[in-house]
């Protein structure tokens, strides 16, 4: 019997290996590609072959081809969308937890159907908006359209179900006001699911392509829009610094995936189940 | 609903008003948002579509009718032809990314409950991995690796003859399939997640029972897992309808160039509706804004649209 559980389990091993495969493979080549010998044919590239020659290629990249400035400001925008939704986010997430109050029903159903409206329905008239206020190319014209986050509220919200409404009432009682009750406990106690939050919306701003591109010019560049161009076959620079432009734009978000992995995938899985 | 709240609740009036605005005011940040940045565009969008709105009217627009439409679904033009095409290649990709990538997400979400402990977190981080990642990102090293005659998998795929000497970005069907490429590779990993995270909610006590009648693996997953599982497949399948319906970043960036009609490759064999509608705003043609916000709704009448059958279809399944 144990036997052929265990054989049973080598055999499942193999589809898991394959496809483990397929994800990684190509997040190696980025690193092994960039790391290797000019004078290796980039094609066939397995194993990092030159650590210096992988430094010149990032430095090139990053000081040449605009890399360095689209991701210090990538991660300036990104960073301050993250920080407005973890505001704005926490907050309503604390009052639809905790409270009742007239017309949450009808509130709240919008947080939901905002969460299904499909964003092409609205970008362009929005680009045009923010265009027409004179936000186009500013660090609050690319922010705050971003900040509408009900995925955060949701989220949020998931991890706030397990904190008992006891700490409000007892707060309550000893004085304490509605806002005060927010910021001196709840949100101390919501660390877990604000650093979440966090985490997701980092790695899913970071990525974001078409608002940037539509809403940003000659001051913000953003990676998403850097990485796009220099990849186009009209733009020539040599392939292994090409090579290190994408390894520098993917270890943002690949080394909070590395050390946050166990709270990523626990904030995907609360997102999306528990509907 | 005010009034019945005023009936029913017997405190003193003026403390529980000054409650409830606290309430509101924690709110209030969020909807502000809300309101300006996405249902204001929205609705703007949809009754601009029906004007003549293009880039350089300034803030004059006239009201067209269902001119854009009839415009863009005509056939006639070049603009109108482009949004076709798109429809057309989206009608192939969507059914096909949904079908392989699905498959490979249920598979790996069922098969991974099969190994130990310390293998099912170790590939669970893996499948995720690339999910984790810009889609740009995946869509840079997909190129590279699709080269004409030098890539890595286009090779291996010719090896096995498929797409021998083909230009799989510019020549038809094969840029589609490309896309679906990327697509599958970045996708499963969060189907995947969902997936496995509704396998767990189903009781063990089930399997424990099958063991005990002999089952093997297989007959567990096809027979229990599979059918407790419909409800989270029905979700993410109908999630991933209305993103793959949106399908943008990898198309664009795999088809750039420096000229809007350019957008989508030659003989738009990777052109998608959202591309075209980007096309329509760079573009500054008269009308332009209108017909691109036409277009907007035309998608999301195609997304409500499938969603509503995928809900019809599946009352009468249950």
């Amino acid at each position: 019997m144990k036997n052929r559980k265990s054989r049973e389990r080598l055999l499942w091993m193999i589809p898991c290996v394959i496809w483990g495969f397929v994800c990684l493979f190509p997040i190696w080549v980025l690193f092994s590609g960039t790391f290797s010998r000019d004078s290796e044919n980039l094609v066939n590239v397995i194993f990092p072959s030159s650590f210096t020659n992988g430094i010149s290629k990032i430095v090139t990249a990053l000081t040449t081809i605009d890399i360095g400035r689209a991701t210090l400001d990538t991660m300036v925008y990104s960073a301050f969308t993250v920080l407005g939704i973890l505001i704005i986010s926490s907050l309503a997430a604390y009052e639809f937890s905790f409270f009742k109050f007239p017309g949450k029903k009808l509130l709240f159903g919008l947080v939901m159907v905002s969460m299904m409206l499909p964003q092409v329905l609205y970008i362009i008239p929005l680009y045009r908006m923010v265009y027409n206020m004179g936000l186009a190319d500013t660090l609050l014209g690319i922010s705050l359209p971003m900040m509408v986050a009900p995925l955060a509220v949701f989220i949020m919200m998931q991890f706030i179900e397990d904190l008992p409404q006891s700490f409000i009432e007892s707060a309550r009682i000893d004085g304490a006001g509605h806002f005060t009750i927010y910021w001196k406990i709840v949100l101390p106690l919501m660390r877990n699911g604000i650093l979440t939050t966090a985490v997701l919306m980092f790695m899913r701003i970071w990525g974001q392509y078409l608002w940037p591109s539509l809403i940003t010019a000659n001051k913000i560049k953003p990676i998403s829009v850097a990485i796009a161009n220099i990849i186009s076959p009209n733009y020539w620079v040599d392939s292994r610094v090409k090579i290190a432009a994408m390894l520098i734009a993917m270890l943002p978000p690949l080394l909070i995936y590395i050390f946050f992995q166990k709270r990523v995938i626990e904030g995907v899985t609360a997102s999306g189940i528990k509907e | 609903m005010k009034k019945k709240e005023k009936q029913t609740q017997k405190k003193p009036r003026g403390s529980l008003k000054k409650e409830y605005l606290m309430n509101y005011l924690g709110l209030l940040p969020f909807f502000s948002l809300f309101l300006v940045f996405m249902l204001y565009p929205f609705v703007y969008g949809i009754a601009m579509s029906f004007t003549d709105w293009s880039v350089s009217s300034r803030g004059k627009v006239n009201f067209t009718g269902l001119a854009n439409y009839k415009f863009i679904l005509s056939g006639e033009g070049v603009s109108s032809e482009r949004f076709l095409t798109s429809l057309k290649n989206l009608l192939i990709y969507v059914p096909v990314t949904l079908l392989i990538g699905m498959s490979i997400a249920l598979m790996l979400a069922l098969i991974i409950n099969n190994l130990g402990r310390k293998g099912y977190g170790f590939f669970r981080g893996v499948f995720f991995t690339p999910y984790a990642l810009p889609l740009f990102i995946g869509a840079g090293i997909w190129q590279w690796f699709m080269t004409p005659g030098t890539g890595r998998v286009s090779q291996l795929f010719a090896k096995i003859g498929i797409g021998v000497g083909v230009d799989w970005a510019n020549t038809a069907i094969y840029a589609i399939f490309m896309v679906v490429l990327i697509d599958v590779w970045h996708a499963t990993g969060f189907n995947f997640v969902i997936l496995n995270a509704g396998t767990k909610d189903i009781s063990p006590d089930l399997y424990d029972a099958a063991e005990l009648d002999g089952a093997t693996s297989w007959q567990k997953m096809r027979y229990i897992t599979i059918p407790l599982l419909e409800p989270i497949i029905f979700m993410v399948v109908t999630y991933g309808f209305i993103s793959a319906l949106q399908v943008y970043d990898i198309p664009y960036i795999l088809s750039s160039t420096t000229d809007a009609n350019g957008i989508g490759g030659p003989g738009q064999v990777m052109l998608f509706p959202v591309m075209e509608m980007v096309r329509n705003v760079y573009l500054g043609s008269p009308s332009g804004l209108g017909r691109a916000a036409a277009e907007g709704v035309i998608l999301m009448g195609i997304i409500l649209l499938i969603t509503l059958i995928q809900f019809r279809f599946r009352r009468k399944n249950v």
